[in-house]
């Protein structure tokens, strides 16, 4: 792991709103590994023995090449898949079979599509969760109205998904997945199906949003400009089987962080850094013959 | 994919857009059904073909609103309790058999091929078998109506119920939903579409089935009458009874079609 030797990752950590790196992680990953079933029989390794600490009130950015098992170790910190072998824990405390259903009203999980139901309105959308969760009751509403405010659709109620645009659509996606007021968002690279100028909007937003609500948040992502912009802690994985190839916090400023960031020259030294590193694991991975598939 | 532009006016609340159905989409059946039988009258005249092959429309016309309410209407009201009796217990045990079947991928597997066995067995066949059986109860035909019926719905729905979206159902798990929450909250409402086909051909099925169940046996129902009025070359009225039958397909279909149009408010 020579990039980790990298001057960057000695860098102190300094989450917006210092001090929370005290208190202990919210979430642990301990050397997860997740084996598929290949096609001719066999087992393929998608994520390689995985350690990770998430904590408070933090923004981590997950970056990899495409097939590098990002996807599905988001999937697995959201209990959507099972790790084949390590340990999670959630709070301290520790789940052996990945988070059990019960648990998973601490997270919200925003996938690249929209995955609205198309014969829900918007309203009903949102209600899904606390459907889901049995709190649908007094003060959904409110809830419901409070979280289209902050996605900014708050007269789109009750509309149907197929009358909003691809922007519009992620947004209440978006909305859908902290309207049960999880503390962590898993976001499944939330704007990959978007055009580049929503895409670029919607960064802008998710930023406020994540300031707004102080949530934790992981996001999987294959733009460094997105990972500059909102993360904190910047993951890069390595192609298949995805293991943790670099790890670097994110010393951007707060303030920096807006229209203007391309302009910062911290910001074009870690893009250019960055952007050798995922190059050199997307070659690595095509080198070593893995093609094939997306794999997340 | 379009653009977001931060504020758009929104619709008009509570007020879905409405498909407007251009006045054409009406008249056009219409002029198609007068252009038939215009042609068809003047086929008849022109060829001087005998009426016991084929008679005048305005002959069948003439003979069925002679003897409508005395020789039809028994039989028309007969045949149409035989059909809703049969179609209302079809729905339902197509629906419950799909969903019972769609729960283990090894069910599904094991019940398709009976299922499409069953479809495509004409149940006429079956009906001397029924007869044999159970006597000329009007219960057989019923039964030959829902053995008919149940099937179809049975594998559009199945096949509704199996073709869920992969990420909707990490939607589902994401929030640790339950078996039964999955079911009533994502695969049945992602299904209607497909349920809906199969309740439109189950009317079609249905009616089918009913003809089939006279024809075979009995001294009642509109097949019945059919039979017998070819049997005494009274050609006008059997003719007549076969649109009337056509026409208990037709407006079952279409009250099919209205209910769905209420139902699936959504575009795919």
């Amino acid at each position: 792991m020579n990039w980790c030797d990298h001057k960057l990752s000695r860098l102190p950590f300094e989450p917006p709103g210092s001090g929370m790196d005290r208190s202990g992680p919210i979430l642990t990953l301990d050397k997860v590994s997740k084996y598929y079933e290949a096609q001719n029989g066999g087992e393929l390794l998608a994520v390689k023995e995985v350690s990770l600490g998430v904590r408070d009130r933090e923004f981590i950015c997950i970056l990899g090449p495409t097939a590098s098992g990002k996807s599905t170790l988001l999937k697995m910190m959201g209990g959507i898949e099972k790790p084949t072998l390590g340990t999670m824990s959630l709070r301290g405390e520790i789940f052996e079979d990945g988070i059990p259903a019960n648990k998973l009203r601490n997270f919200g999980f925003v996938f690249q599509q929209d995955n609205l139901l198309p014969w829900r309105t918007v309203v009903k959308n949102l209600r899904l969760p606390l459907e889901v969760f049995h709190s649908a009751g007094h003060g959904s509403a409110d809830r419901i109205a409070e979280m289209l405010t902050l996605v900014g659709l708050q007269d789109y109620g009750d509309v149907y998904p197929h009358e909003l645009s691809g922007g519009m659509r992620q947004r209440v996606s978006l909305a859908r997945a902290m309207v049960h007021d999880p503390d962590i968002l898993l976001m499944d690279q939330p704007l990959g199906a978007l055009d580049a100028i929503t895409r670029r909007m919607l960064s802008h937003e998710l930023l406020r949003i994540s300031r707004a609500t102080r949530k934790v948040m992981v996001m999987v992502t294959n733009n460094i400009d997105e990972a500059l912009l909102l993360g904190d802690r910047i993951l890069v994985l390595t192609a298949l089987p995805g293991e943790i190839a670099f790890e670097a916090a994110n010393d951007i400023p707060a303030e920096a962080r807006n229209e203007a960031i391309i302009e910062n020259a911290r910001y074009k030294a870690l893009r250019a850094l960055l952007d050798d590193i995922v190059h050199a694991q997307s070659e690595a991975g095509r080198t070593a013959g893995r093609t094939g598939g997306d794999g997340e | 994919m379009t653009t977001t532009t931060a504020r758009q006016t929104p619709p008009v609340k509570g007020k879905p857009l409405k498909r407007k159905t251009e006045p054409i989409c009406y008249i056009a059946p219409i002029i198609l059904f007068v252009a038939v039988v215009a042609a068809w009258a003047l086929f008849v005249s022109a060829s001087g073909i005998s009426r016991t092959i084929l008679p005048s429309p305005f002959a069948i016309f003439r003979e069925m609103s002679k003897n409508f309410v005395r020789d039809i209407l028994p039989h028309l009201l007969f045949t149409l309790r035989v059909i809703l009796t049969g179609y209302a217990v079809a729905v339902p045990l197509g629906i419950l058999i799909a969903a019972v079947c769609s729960q283990y991928r090894i069910i599904i597997k094991a019940t398709t091929p009976l299922i499409i066995l069953l479809v495509v067995t004409p149940m006429i066949t079956m009906v001397p078998l029924f007869m044999l059986w159970m006597g000329f109860d009007s219960k057989v035909r019923v039964i030959v109506v829902i053995l008919q019926a149940t099937p179809i719905i049975c594998l559009n729905t199945l096949t509704g119920f199996t073709t869920t979206e992969g990420a909707k159902l990490e939607l589902m798990r994401a929030m640790g939903a339950t078996r039964l929450q999955t079911f009533v909250k994502l695969i049945f409402p992602n299904a209607l579409p497909q349920v809906f086909t199969g309740l439109k051909l189950g009317c079609i099925f249905s009616t089918i089935a009913a003809m089939s169940a006279d024809l075979a046996a009995g001294k009642e129902g509109l097949g019945y009458r059919i039979q017998q009025y070819s049997s005494l070359i009274m050609t006008e009225m059997a003719y007549g009874t076969i649109l009337i039958v056509a026409l208990i397909g037709i407006v079952l279909f279409q009250i099919v079609v209205m209910i769905e149009r209420r139902v699936i408010l959504w575009v795919r």
